[in-house]
C-alpha cells in the first residue's frame, strides 16, 4: 500500500518550535523539507498512514533525515554550518529563456528581483517573439533586458542568452520555476575556485497537489533532489564498459550556473538538443563535454530553486516523452564527442531494458499510473533513435563564442 | 569471510571520551565486536577479524565510518531538540521464560539500576516451569512480579502478562538478553514522543561473541535494523509489500506496546510462538496487527538490548529454519485473518523465495557469510510453514486450552 495520491509541501526550520506536520484539506500525504535557515537539509515523503506526525516525534524522523547532508558538509551539528562567500568583483548574468508562458515567467521574475544579494543582470530570452505578452511583461519591469529570439528551441534560446549576457558567471533558470533569496551566493562560492566550469543546485517541488506532479517529483526523481553537496570532475566520464557517464547527476538546467570562458571554449548548446528540439539533455550534454575539457561540476543544494510540475497526466506523459527523446538524443551526441560505447550501449540496450523492467515493476508495485506513461517513454526512446538519422545530416552551429568584457 | 576459530572480544567505546587505544588482540582472540558511543548514545557496531585490523593497539577512530558520523548527527540533532515534552506513560515490563533462572537473573539485575531514573513493574512469568528455580530467583527481588503461566506456548505468557501488567506500556524482553543502561529512559522518551504509536521496538545487539555461531550470526547482520529512528505507519511509499514485510520492524526480544490496542485487538496470536514445532511468527503478527490498526510502530535505537545468541551451529540453524517456519505462518494466517492484503502477501512469498535463492547464489560466489546449510533450513522452515503448519499449530494450541484444567 504506498497511499500517495497528492502531496502536501511543508518547509521545517530545524532550529524553530517544531509544530505537529498535518497534510492540507485534498491531499493525503506530505514532504516535509528540512532547512537550517536557508540551508536544505533533507526531506521526507510521509505518506497517509504515517500521518499526522506530532510535534514531540518531529525531531527523530528529522534528525534521521538531515543527519547524512550533515556529514557530507563535513559536520556532526549544525553548529557551524554557513554558507560560504566569494569574491564579488565578478559578475552574474541570470538568464531565463521562455516561451509563451507569462503567468509562471511574472512569478519567476518576482523572486529574482527579491534576490539578496541581487544578480548582476537579468537577461530574458523570448522564444515566441510573435506573442507581445513575454514583452510587454518584461518592458513594464525595470532593470531587465529583452531578447527576442524567433528561432524555436531552448538551445538557441539559451545560445542567445549568452551571447547578450555580459557577465562572468551565466545562471540558468527557467520560467516555470521561482529562485530562493540567496540564489546568488552558493553559487558565487562554487566559482571561487577557478577550475570550476558549472554550479548546479537542488530543484525543489512547488507543489504536490496533483496526481502528475506526486509521480514526476516521487515515482520519477524529479529533476535535481539530492541534499548531498558532490563534486564532480572528468572521472565521471570513466565509467564501466557499457556503462553511460550519469552527467544527469550533476543536475538540471532549471538550475544550472556556467563558467563563461568555459562555455566559450566548449562551444554553444546544441541546436539539436533541449526543449522544441528533440526535447531536453541539452544542460546534461554541455556538461558532459565541459567535464571532457577538464571542468569541475559543482553540485551544490544550497542553491534551490523551486519546480512547478506538470500538473495534468497529459502535460506529464508529452513531457516524459520528450525527455527520452531527448535524452537518447543526447546519447548519440555524447558518443560523437569521445566514442565512449557506454552512451550506444545505454541507448540501444539500457534504455529498453530499463523500459521493460520498469513495466515488469508496475505490476509489482502496482502503479497504475506508471503503466500509462510507460508507452509514451517507449515512443520518446523510439523517437530518440529516429533522431540519429537526422543527427547525422545535421552539424552543431557554431554561432557564439564571446570572452568575457 | 571466515570467522576463524577462537572468539570476538566485546568492547564498548565512547568516541566523545578522550580516545583509549584497544588493547592488541590476544592470541586466543580471533577479533573484535566494538559498539561505539558518542556521549552515550549508541551510534555503530563494527565487527572485526584478526585479519581485517591493524597489527598491534587498535585506534577506535578508524572504526567510525560514514554510517556512524551519520548516528552521531542524528544524534546531536536530537539532543538539541531536547528530552520529549509529551507525557510519559507507565511502563510495565514482561520477561517470559521456560526454565531460564540464570538467564532471568541476569536480566533481572541488569534492570533493578533502570528503576531509578524510571520506575517500572517487572513481571517475570514462568511458562510451565519443571521446577521452582525461576521462582526463587523472582523471589529474591522485591520489585518482581512472579507469575506461573501454565499453558505452554510464549504467546500464552505474554497474554498472561497483558492481563496482568498495570502500566500503559508492556515492554516485552527475551529472558536470554540484558538491558542497555539507557534503554528504560529511551524506551520512555520514545513513548512520551510518540503518543500515536502501538508499537516501539528497539536495538539487539551482541551480548558475547564467544563461539562460532555467535560471530556467524552478527556476520549476517545480527538483529540489528540500524542505528538511526525510524517511523512507520500503515501506508508505505517504497515497500510494496508494506506492512507484510514485518520483520524490518524489529525483533520479539526487546518490543513495547500500547497496552490498551493489544488488549482491543485482541491480544497475542496462541498459535504463533510456541515454541517446537512452531518457535516463532508472534512478533510478525504483532507488528503487522498493529500497523494495520491505524498506529504507528517506531524503532528507537537508543532503547537497546544485549542478547546471548545461540552458541552452537545446531542451534542457529534450528534458528534460521524458525523464521521461515515463522514467516510463513504469519502469512498463512494472514492471509485468512485480512483478505485485503492477499495480493502483497503473495509478493511477500515470490520475494521471500527470490531472496533465499540469492543467498544461495551468493553463498556459492563467495559473497554470503552465512552456512548454506543454515539458509537451506530457513528454506525449508518456509516451505512446512506454507503447508498447514499453521492450522495444525491452532489445532495444537486448542487442545492445550481444552485440556488446562
Amino acid at each position: 500500500m504506498n497511499g500517495v495520491q497528492t502531496a502536501t509541501v511543508v518547509h521545517v526550520d530545524i532550529n524553530s518550535a517544531f509544530r505537529a506536520l498535518l497534510p492540507d484539506r485534498g491531499t493525503d500525504s506530505l514532504l516535509a523539507v528540512f532547512w537550517d535557515g536557508l540551508l536544505p537539509l533533507g526531506s521526507r515523503l510521509f505518506t497517509s498512514g504515517e500521518l499526522p506526525v506530532s510535534a514531540a516525534a518531529l525531531p527523530a524522523v528529522m534528525a534521521a533525515a538531515v543527519a547524512p547532508a550533515l556529514v557530507a558538509r563535513g559536520l556532526t551539528s549544525p553548529e557551524g554550518l554557513s554558507v560560504p562567500t566569494a569574491p564579488s568583483d565578478l559578475k552574474i548574468s541570470v538568464v531565463v529563456c521562455t516561451s509563451n508562458r507569462p503567468l509562471d515567467l511574472a512569478r519567476c521574475l518576482d523572486s529574482l528581483t527579491a534576490c539578496d544579494p541581487a544578480p548582476d543582470e537579468i537577461v530574458i530570452v523570448d522564444n515566441s517573439p510573435d506573442n507581445p505578452a513575454t514583452r510587454d511583461l518584461v518592458m513594464s519591469r525595470a532593470g531587465l533586458r529583452y531578447v527576442a529570439e524567433p528561432r524555436r528551441g531552448l538551445s538557441r534560446a539559451r545560445n542567445a542568452g549568452v551571447a547578450a549576457a555580459t557577465g562572468h558567471f551565466i545562471a540558468f533558470t527557467d520560467d516555470d520555476v521561482t529562485v530562493t533569496s540567496n540564489w546568488m551566493t552558493p553559487i558565487r562560492a562554487g566559482f571561487a575556485d577557478p577550475g570550476v566550469a558549472v554550479v548546479s543546485g537542488l530543484v525543489l517541488p512547488m507543489q504536490l497537489d496533483s496526481a502528475a506532479a506526486v509521480a514526476f517529483e516521487i515515482n520519477y526523481g524529479g529533476l535535481a533532489g539530492s541534499f548531498l553537496p558532490t563534486r564532480y570532475d572528468r572521472s565521471l566520464l570513466d565509467t564501466a564498459f557499457g556503462e553511460a557517464p550519469p552527467v544527469w547527476k550533476v543536475g538540471a538546467g532549471a538550475n544550472m550556473a556556467f563558467r563563461r570562458t568555459a562555455l566559450a571554449r566548449a562551444g554553444p548548446f546544441d541546436e539539436r538538443l533541449g526543449a522544441g528540439a528533440a526535447g531536453c539533455s541539452e544542460d546534461s550534454e554541455m556538461v558532459y563535454r565541459l567535464l571532457l575539457a577538464g571542468g569541475i561540476c559543482v553540485y551544490d543544494p544550497a542553491a534551490v530553486v523551486f519546480h512547478r510540475h506538470r500538473d495534468t497526466v497529459s502535460a506529464l506523459r508529452q513531457q516524459l516523452r520528450a525527455y527520452m527523446r531527448g535524452h537518447v538524443a543526447a546519447l548519440f551526441v555524447q558518443y560523437g564527442h569521445d566514442r565512449a560505447p557506454g552512451n550506444l550501449v545505454r541507448a540501444f540496450v539500457g534504455m529498453p531494458i530499463g523500459l521493460a523492467g520498469g513495466f515488469v515493476m508496475t505490476f509489482w508495485h502496482r502503479e497504475r499510473l506508471r503503466r500509462q506513461l510507460l508507452p509514451w517513454e517507449t515512443l520518446g526512446v523510439v523517437e530518440g533513435w529516429l533522431s540519429l538519422l537526422r543527427l547525422r545530416k545535421t552539424r552543431p552551429v557554431p554561432s557564439i563564442s564571446k570572452e568575457p568584457p | 569471510m571466515t570467522a576463524g576459530t577462537g572468539h570476538y572480544r566485546r568492547i564498548d567505546v565512547d568516541l566523545a571520551d578522550p580516545l583509549p587505544k584497544i588493547e592488541p588482540l590476544e592470541h586466543h582472540e580471533a577479533g573484535v565486536g566494538v559498539v561505539l558511543r558518542y556521549n552515550n548514545a549508541l551510534v555503530g557496531f563494527e565487527l572485526r577479524s584478526r585479519d581485517e585490523l591493524p597489527k598491534g593497539r587498535i585506534d577506535p577512530s578508524t572504526l567510525v565510518d560514514d554510517d556512524v558520523r551519520i548516528a552521531i548527527a542524528a544524534e546531536t540533532i536530537r539532543r538539541r531538540a531536547g528530552r520529549p515534552t509529551g507525557t510519559a506513560r507507565r511502563l510495565s515490563v514482561a520477561v517470559c521464560t521456560k526454565d531460564g533462572a540464570a538467564r532471568i537473573a541476569r536480566l533481572l539485575d541488569s534492570l533493578l539500576p533502570l528503576r531509578d531514573a524510571v520506575p517500572f513493574e517487572v513481571f517475570v512469568i514462568d511458562n510451565a516451569p519443571s521446577d521452582h528455580s525461576t521462582r526463587d530467583v523472582a523471589a529474591g527481588r522485591a520489585f518482581v512480579h512472579y507469575v506461573v503461566e501454565p499453558l505452554t506456548g510464549l504467546n500464552f505468557a505474554r497474554n498472561r502478562a497483558l492481563q496482568d501488567a498495570t502500566g500503559e506500556v508492556l515492554c516485552f524482553l527475551d529472558d536470554d538478553v540484558t538491558v542497555d543502561a539507557g534503554w528504560a529512559r529511551a524506551m520512555s522518551d520514545a513513548w512520551a514522543a510518540n503518543p500515536e504509536a502501538g508499537c516501539i521496538t528497539g536495538l539487539v545487539l551482541p551480548l558475547e561473541l564467544e563461539t562460532e555461531a555467535q560471530i556467524l550470526f552478527e556476520r549476517g547482520g545480527g538483529f540489528r535494523r540500524g542505528f538511526l529512528p525510524l517511523r512507520y505507519g500503515e501506508t508505505n511509499f517504497a515497500d510494496p509489500v508494506h506492512p507484510s514485510g514485518a520483520g524490518k520492524f524489529g525483533a520479539g526480544a526487546n518490543m513495547s506496546i500500547d497496552l490498551e490496542l493489544v488488549r482491543k485487538l485482541g491480544g497475542f496470536d496462541e498459535a504463533l510462538d510456541t515454541g517446537r514445532p512452531l518457535p516463532g511468527g508472534g512478533d510478525l503478527d504483532i507488528f503487522y496487527r498493529v500497523l494495520r490498526s491505524g498506529r504507528r510502530l517506531v524503532y528507537e535505537p537508543q532503547a537497546a538490548v544485549f542478547h546471548e545468541h545461540r552458541r552452537d551451529m545446531g542451534a542457529l540453524t534450528r534458528q534460521y529454519r524458525s523464521w521461515g517456519l515463522g514467516l510463513m505462518a504469519f502469512i498463512v494466517k494472514t492471509q485468512e485473518a485480512d483478505p485485503v492484503a492477499r495480493p502483497a502477501l503473495r509478493r511477500l512469498v515470490l520475494w521471500w523465495f527470490l531472496w533465499i535463492a540469492t543467498r544461495l547464489w551468493r553463498r556459492r560466489t563467495g559473497r554470503e557469510p552465512i552456512p548454506a546449510a543454515m539458509i537451506r533450513a530457513e528454506l525449508w522452515g518456509g516451505v512446512t510453514g506454507l503447508f498447514g503448519e499453521y492450522r495444525r499449530s491452532r489445532e495444537r494450541s486448542d487442545r492445550i486450552r481444552r485440556e488446562a484444567p
